[in-house]
């Protein structure tokens, strides 16, 4: 009976090892890396042992009372007569009744035919197909192949770097060039080298592209601190003076100009006041003078006295906050809070912080303008004593004027510079926006903008050649000997169909320049004579030297001693020159160099920037402005 | 003494079994088929206790009292139980006798119910009010009433077999659980299948009527109560009892999931009395010395089903006594440690 409850047990705990091995095995072979050889072993061990385990248990496990007199019961379809008859014959013999000892009896009658065998066989439990239809799975898994994965090298981490086509770098470096200057302002200068090593670490791909956006606003950030309310600050300053300055009649000019920022105007004005001070004969008289002395006082101290007001304001305007907020952290007083009373704290202390910021600008543009109220109080002094030291202080006065001037300008460059980054961005969001594609499409402009060879190569060559004729035209037909080169080296045709931008075919008029012989016209006389091309007047000198010479040379001696007199010759416009839209076309295909293109380039530029700042353009629709003259402009 | 004793232990059960044969022969003549009701009926009578029977009506459940009644010599009442029956309807009352030939002497007398029977056919039982229906308790206890402070002890054997409508709910008044557990068994009358009812045709709508003659006399009976209760039981049966009546209840640490959730009582000790005496008289029956654990499964469903009583998830669930008994069977070990 024992070895049949094994063998009842063992499809369960045969089922659940199996399943335990083909999981294990499974991640064995799929997952080498997360289970090794030696775990796998042991929990394979560890099922197995299980199964054995289950058994011995079975077998060991004591059974139930009276279980095989109950088996036998059951088998024989004896009612429990077996197990009656043990149970009475268990008790002692005078407890027991008559009916029990006839149940003993009777039990024993059946003994006979007993068959314990039969009551109790060891069959196989139907169960055991299951567990053997689990172990086939786990020979499947154990005979299945899993290949191996090769485990990749772990890549290093790359950042993801900007790109910028090369011909936009080198626009970006030529604008930094521009910025280069030995008297700018410390802070200009080192906002320059920013940009300047922003540009090369996009050009060296050494930036991704948070990094070169933080960086633009870093720089962006420096340049436009507090140069706004500077700006204001120094025009009301520069206003309040020249009202004061107005009121002599002879510092009238200079507060005039003062009042329009024309600080150029005023600096000469206050030289013409000192010179006219320095000269006895045009000195002006004892009222002039008084009047001249008093509104250049008042002017050197008005600039102190509007600090001095800014700074009452704002010592009142925050007494009133601390006492309004005091009143808030009462707790008396905190219990009932208007909304109204809130709204007007919160509006003092906006507007103390505004009254801050006021007073600091000013003290800013205070200092700046520090010198020049001084050497004006001082002028006035000395107008006052009658020193006749005025007209100096005057021309220091004119000279701070020039000081602030260069300030102006320098704050012009930062503006100019912030331009140059605000393009810079909006050309890398346009960029992030177009990916790969834009930038294939840029790199191969930029090389068909110097003139390079893309995808038509062959015939691209043939348009440089082409080229270097019409530079020919572009002198004084033959007479300025410039044409001699050009025509020398490759007689134009016809006209021939060149590939444009876009891959349009373009026809370029070659006529003039091709049909010119190279030996003829140009050359032959020395180029001493100003040209008119077809758009405008031929300045330059031949550089080839004439195969005839003057016939004065050979002629009368020149009089040293007769008068020469200047001669202004007109060019003959002989209109065989190319005209602006053909210079525009073959620049299309040729690249966008040579002199002729710069200069088509440069009246087309200012026109349209002339235009752009007359008329209300939307930012937007300016930088495609701006783009577009920078994708076209001239390459050297 | 001992070898005696042995021998007419023997011949009692042979006896027994043979008049229970007797008995089942004749009542057989009225009522055919439903052997394990008319078993069930017998063994209750043999337990000295009552049965209640449910069954839809025309089955047959009238004329197997009074079959049994007529086989076995016994006094038969019937008691149609109605709405506005009376305690004194069944137990009987007081009333004036006037003294024979005049004299105006008047003195009370008890003129007994139709209680004072062997066999009562407590007829519709749950139609009568719960006062009627309590009237019943002292009679099916004790075997005895009392009227009038006068106690007056019924005949031996007694007997009652109530009948329970399942069809009408209207008007009726469900059994106490107190008076449930006094009967014995709850036994299920089926109806009857193709071959039984065709033979109930034949034997009912001829002219011959079959004529059922005494075969057990009273005191033959009250013999007979007396040998069950001598039956010996082994005590792995009787523990075996036990368990399944404690299996039964919802508290129990090791009942089963469909007990906690659908039982609200479980089966009273007088339940496990009823199991080890059914087990006893049917192991007569089969003329077997002692009872056994197929015996105790056999009569656990009339023992216990109205014994146990459904909780309101239960009977929303449609529940009946008799899966959750068959499920405390199937599960329960026949033996322990």
């Amino acid at each position: 009976m024992r070895t049949a409850r094994a063998l009842r047990a063992l499809p369960t705990a045969l089922t659940i090892a199996l399943a335990i091995a083909g999981v294990t095995l499974a991640v064995r072979k799929t997952f080498p890396a997360h289970l090794s050889d030696a775990h796998a072993r042991q929990i394979l061990i560890g099922a197995a042992a299980l199964v054995v385990l289950t058994i011995v248990v079975s077998v060991l496990r004591r059974l139930a009372p009276r279980a095989g007199t109950i088996a036998l019961d059951r088998h024989h379809d004896l009612h429990d007569r077996l197990t009656n008859a043990l149970a009475f014959e268990a008790m002692k013999p005078d407890q027991r009744s008559a009916l029990m000892e006839v149940a003993i009896d009777d039990a024993c009658e059946h003994a006979g035919k007993l068959a314990p065998g039969k009551a109790a066989p060891l069959r196989l439990p139907v169960d055991l197909l299951g567990s053997i239809a689990v172990g086939a799975g786990v020979a499947a898994i154990a005979l299945l192949y899993v290949p191996a994965k090769v485990e990749a090298p772990p890549q290093l981490k790359t950042i993801d770097a900007l790109t910028m086509s090369p011909d936009d770098v080198e626009l970006f470096r030529d604008a930094a060039k521009q910025f280069d200057r030995q008297d700018q302002s410390p802070e200009m200068k080192a906002a320059v080298e920013r940009f300047n090593q922003l540009i090369e670490d996009i050009a060296n791909k050494r930036l991704d592209r948070t990094e070169a956006f933080r960086k633009m606003e870093a720089i962006e950030r420096e340049l436009l601190k507090g140069a706004e309310a500077d700006a204001k600050s120094m025009e009301e300053a520069l206003k309040a003076m020249a009202e004061e300055l107005k009121k002599s009649e002879l510092a009238k000019p200079i507060g005039e100009s003062l009042e329009k920022k024309d600080l150029d105007k005023a600096k000469k004005d206050l030289k013409a006041l000192a010179e006219q001070l320095k000269d006895a004969k045009k000195k002006p008289d004892k009222g002039a003078l008084d009047r001249l002395q008093k509104a250049l006082a008042k002017a050197a101290a008005r600039q102190k006295e509007a600090l001095a007001a800014i700074n009452e304001k704002r010592n009142e305007t925050r007494e009133q906050l601390l006492a309004k907020k005091n009143k808030k952290d009462d707790p008396d007083g905190g219990a009932k809070k208007d909304p109204e009373e809130e709204k007007l704290l919160k509006k003092k202390e906006r507007e103390l912080e505004r009254l801050d910021r006021e007073a600091e600008a000013r003290e800013r543009v205070g200092r700046q303008l520090e010198r020049l109220d001084r050497e004006l109080a001082k002028a006035a002094e000395d107008l006052m004593k009658e020193l006749g030291d005025a007209a100096k202080d005057l021309e220091q006065a004119a000279e701070d004027i020039n000081r602030l001037q260069e300030e102006q300008m320098s704050d012009k460059e930062k503006e100019e510079l912030r331009q140059r980054l605000e393009e810079l961005r909006e050309l890398l969001r346009q960029q992030g926006q177009g990916g790969k594609q834009r930038m294939v499409r840029m790199m191969k402009f930029g090389k068909r903008a110097r003139g390079g060879s893309g995808q038509q190569g062959e015939k691209g060559e043939q348009g440089e050649q082409g080229q270097d004729g019409q530079d020919g035209q572009d002198g004084q037909d033959g007479q300025d000997g410039e044409g001699k080169d050009g025509q020398g080296k490759q007689p134009g045709g016809k006209g021939q169909l060149v590939i444009g931008p876009g891959g349009k075919k373009i026809l370029i008029p070659g006529g003039g320049p091709g049909n010119m012989p190279g030996g003829e016209g140009p050359g032959d006389s020395p180029g001493g004579q100003n040209g008119q091309g077809p758009d405008g007047p031929g300045g330059g000198a031949g550089k080839g030297a004439g195969t005839s010479h003057d016939g004065n040379l050979a002629g009368k001696r020149t009089d040293l001693k007769g008068g020469t007199v200047d001669v202004q010759e007109q060019g003959l416009d002989t209109k065989q020159g190319p005209s602006n839209s053909e210079i525009i076309l073959s620049a299309a295909e040729r690249g966008f160099k040579g002199t002729g293109y710069k200069k088509v380039f440069t009246k087309y530029h200012t026109v349209a920037e002339q235009q752009i700042n007359k008329d209300q353009v939307p930012d937007g629709y300016r930088f495609y402005v701006h783009r577009y003259f920078q994708l076209i402009r001239p390459r050297d | 003494m001992a070898e005696k004793s042995k021998e007419a232990a023997r011949a009692d059960v042979v006896e027994f079994q043979k008049s229970i044969g007797e008995l089942r022969e004749e009542v057989g003549k009225m009522v055919v088929g439903n052997r394990e009701v008319v078993d069930g009926v017998m063994t209750c009578m043999l337990a000295g206790s009552h049965a209640l029977l449910e069954g839809v009506p025309g089955l047959g459940k009238t004329i197997l009292v009074r079959t049994m009644a007529e086989a076995l010599e016994l006094n038969f009442s019937r008691i149609q139980f109605t709405p506005d029956m009376m305690p004194a309807d069944i137990i009987g009352t007081t009333v004036i006798d006037e003294a024979a030939g005049g004299g105006g002497h008047k003195s009370f007398s008890f003129r007994k119910g139709p209680i004072f029977a062997n066999i009562i056919l407590a007829d519709e039982i749950n139609r009568a009010t719960p006062k009627t229906q309590s009237a019943l308790l002292e009679a099916m206890q004790e075997h005895r009433v009392t009227v009038a402070k006068q106690t007056y002890t019924l005949e031996e054997p007694f007997f009652v077999l109530a009948t329970q409508n399942p069809l009408e709910s209207e008007g009726t008044y469900p059994l106490p659980e107190a008076q449930l557990d006094r009967f014995f068994f709850k036994l299920h009358v089926p109806f009857p299948n193709r071959e039984e009812l065709n033979e109930i045709l034949e034997r009912t709508t001829g002219n011959v009527s079959p004529k059922v003659k005494p075969v057990i006399r009273k005191e033959r009976i009250v013999e007979m109560q007396k040998l069950v209760r001598d039956v010996p039981i082994a005590k792995h049966v009787q523990d075996y009892a036990v368990r399944l009546l404690q299996a039964t209840h919802p508290t129990e640490k090791d009942a089963l999931d469909v007990v906690k959730r659908f039982v609200k009582f479980g089966g009273s000790p007088r339940g496990a009395q009823a199991l080890l005496l059914a087990s006893k008289i049917r192991a007569l029956f089969q003329g077997r010395f002692a009872a056994s654990l197929d015996d105790i499964r056999a009569v656990a469903l009339p023992a216990l089903r109205h014994r146990v009583l459904l909780n309101f998830e239960g009977e929303a669930e449609g529940i009946k006594t008799d899966q959750v008994i068959q499920d405390i069977l199937k599960h329960l070990p026949e033996t322990v440690k």
